[in-house]
């Protein structure tokens, strides 16, 4: 069950997955870019670290829309009856 | 006491409060008696009604006054400490983990995380122990809710509203449209309490701002204080490296395996509309914690030395905004509280009948549905008489229980991934958790184990080694439907 998942790094696109998202783990450990103790103000008014995280977010959601694109089609025997 | 300030704050929330109850009976006119539609809304959410239902339900007291509490503290990082990887990570998980998830419930017709386990590996008690596990950590945090209902309504109607009457008028509202619309009642009152929250939250974050003269006015006030202490990581303890790190694995492993998320999975109408979900949850992190920490962070220049630093928000909303302003942000903040509320305790009342009652008496579906009602009414009642005797503070409630949580993803999303493991293995790493991060706590195991991380890391380390050696000295019974699970999980992710 591991080994046919996203989770197992034996393709192209699983190895890039499992890069990503530890990738990803480490970036946000936002002192290995140097901002521990910076007191730069971006725009003038917002804190570096904050900017650096929303803008974490924003590339996570970048990555999420990469995986939402690349994710296999559901069987069709488990589609909607209905919506809300 | 009664003064007209405090009738206009009172009106405005009798109105939020009286249409989130008409949204909840319209739920109710279409839910059926029928377990199915009552505990999973015929597991039929749209994108919209599911990103509301995770996202309202996931963003409790935490965001609303946690959040601008610990800002107010300990400065702007308190982002990236909370939320950053949890809103990357949990996402992920939802896509890939959520997936089988949702595959599972859809296939067996599960409901509840005790009923997949116990299917999973053959079980008979599993379940039992995780309805157990959660409710010790779920109960503490519907806890938190009923208290921060009672003392935000008591705190900015100055008293008009005693404690116990606010936290009781809440939980009144909440158990009348959970009772009436389960799941659906739910999903529908979220997603209007959702926008009340988000919009509530950024209309102030532009408002407030202007009333200190700017943005760059309101940050330079913050900036001046111990030479910009507050604007980065450095000399502020928890905001070191490693409780940095752990603290971000606690809140996205924690969250993921939330009952009333886990089950919420699984009324997706469909895996696309899980996907869509997934991409869309960061932003909404980004569009309601940006606001909620730089207020609190702006807060420390304006308001210094506030005896209850959770009251950062509500404080400054009520000495800067005009008094209509606060009817509105005690909507919204009554707005994150109510979307927690019931999830929760939908949640903790649809384990009790799906996996204690239908486990083990033998039950008609309607019967069921019964019970899940009875039990709404009684952990209700149990919940606001614990509000009512409680002692402890929000944050260190909900800290605490998050490692609790995060200590169950292990020993349940194996059950989809891990073909070789066993009934054993999920309880060894259960009870393993449960036994070491209170054995932290009561300070039997030192400190110095920790070796700088929060207790959590240990343990979780441990418990995969613990789940690790007893997979291998147990084996797979005949009985166990693996093969199943097997075809069911091929080509997903």
């Amino acid at each position: 069950m591991l080994r046919g998942s996203i989770w197992w790094p034996d393709t192209p696109r699983s190895i890039a997955f499992v890069a990503v998202v530890a990738l990803m783990i480490i970036l946000h450990q936002s002192q290995f870019v140097g901002l521990m103790d910076s007191t730069t103000l971006v725009f003038g008014w917002l804190p570096a670290q904050i900017a650096y995280d929303v803008a974490f977010n924003l590339v996570g959601v970048g990555v999420l829309y990469a995986l939402y694109r690349a994710a296999p089609e559901p069987p069709t025997t488990h589609e909607p009856t209905r919506e809300d | 006491m009664v003064s007209t300030s405090n009738l206009i704050i009172l009106g405005i929330t009798a109105v939020y409060l009286v249409v989130v109850l008409g949204i909840g009976q319209f739920a109710s006119r279409v839910t059926s008696s029928s377990r199915e539609d009552f505990l999973m809304a015929d597991r039929s959410f749209n994108t919209v009604v599911l990103l509301a239902a995770l996202f309202a339900t996931n963003m409790t007291a935490v965001v609303m006054i946690g959040a601008p509490g610990l800002a107010y503290r300990a400065g702007s990082s308190a982002y990236g400490f909370f939320v950053a990887l949890f809103a990357f990570l949990f996402p992920v998980f939802i896509m890939t983990i959520g997936y089988r998830i949702w595959l599972v419930g859809k296939e067996f017709g599960h409901i509840t995380p005790g009923q997949i386990v116990n299917h999973r590996w053959d079980a008979k008690y599993l379940g039992l122990l995780l309805v157990g596990m959660f409710t010790v950590w779920t109960v503490p945090y519907v806890l938190v809710g009923v208290q921060g209902a009672g003392i935000t309504l008591e705190a900015i109607t100055e008293g008009l509203v005693p404690y116990w009457l606010g936290a009781f008028v809440t939980l009144a509202v909440v158990a009348i449209y959970v009772y009436q619309g389960g799941m659906r009642g739910t999903g529908w009152t979220n997603t209007f309490q959702g926008a009340v929250f988000i919009l509530f939250l950024l209309a102030i974050f532009l408002w407030i701002p202007l009333k200190l003269g700017g943005f760059h006015e309101a940050t330079q006030a913050v900036a001046e204080i111990k030479n910009g202490v507050f604007l980065n990581r450095a000399g502020i303890p928890p905001f070191g490296p490693k409780v940095w790190f752990s603290q971000a694995l606690v809140v996205a492993l924690g969250a993921f395996v939330y009952p009333h998320l886990f089950i919420r999975y699984m009324t997706a109408n469909s895996v696309k509309t899980l996907k869509n979900t997934s991409v869309l949850y960061p932003i909404a992190v980004v569009v309601v914690w940006t606001p909620a920490v730089l207020l609190g962070f702006w807060g420390i220049a304006q308001f210094p030395d506030l005896a209850n630093t959770d009251f950062i928000l509500p404080t400054m909303v009520a000495e800067l905004l005009p008094v209509w302003a606060i009817g509105f942000a005690l909507a919204g903040i009554l707005a994150a509280l109510m979307s927690s509320l019931d999830g929760q305790v939908l949640t903790l009342s649809t384990m009790f009948s799906e996996d204690v009652v239908r486990e083990f008496f033998d039950t008609t579906e309607q019967q069921e549905v019964w019970y899940s009602r009875v039990f709404l009414v009684v952990i209700f009642g149990a919940a606001y008489a614990g509000a009512l005797l409680t002692q402890d503070s929000i944050v260190d409630t909900a800290t605490f229980a998050f490692s609790g949580y995060a200590l169950m993803f292990a020993p349940i999303v194996i059950a989809f991934y891990f073909r070789r493991s066993t009934k054993e293995t999920a309880y060894a790493g259960l009870i393993w958790g449960f036994v070491g991060i209170w054995a932290f706590e009561f300070g039997l195991l030192p400190a110095s184990l920790t070796f700088g991380f929060l207790p959590f890391i240990p343990v979780f380390v441990s418990q995969l080694v613990v789940m690790a050696v007893v997979t291998y000295l147990t084996s797979v019974p005949d009985s166990a439907p693996v093969g199943e699970y097997e075809a069911l999980f091929e080509d997903v992710w």
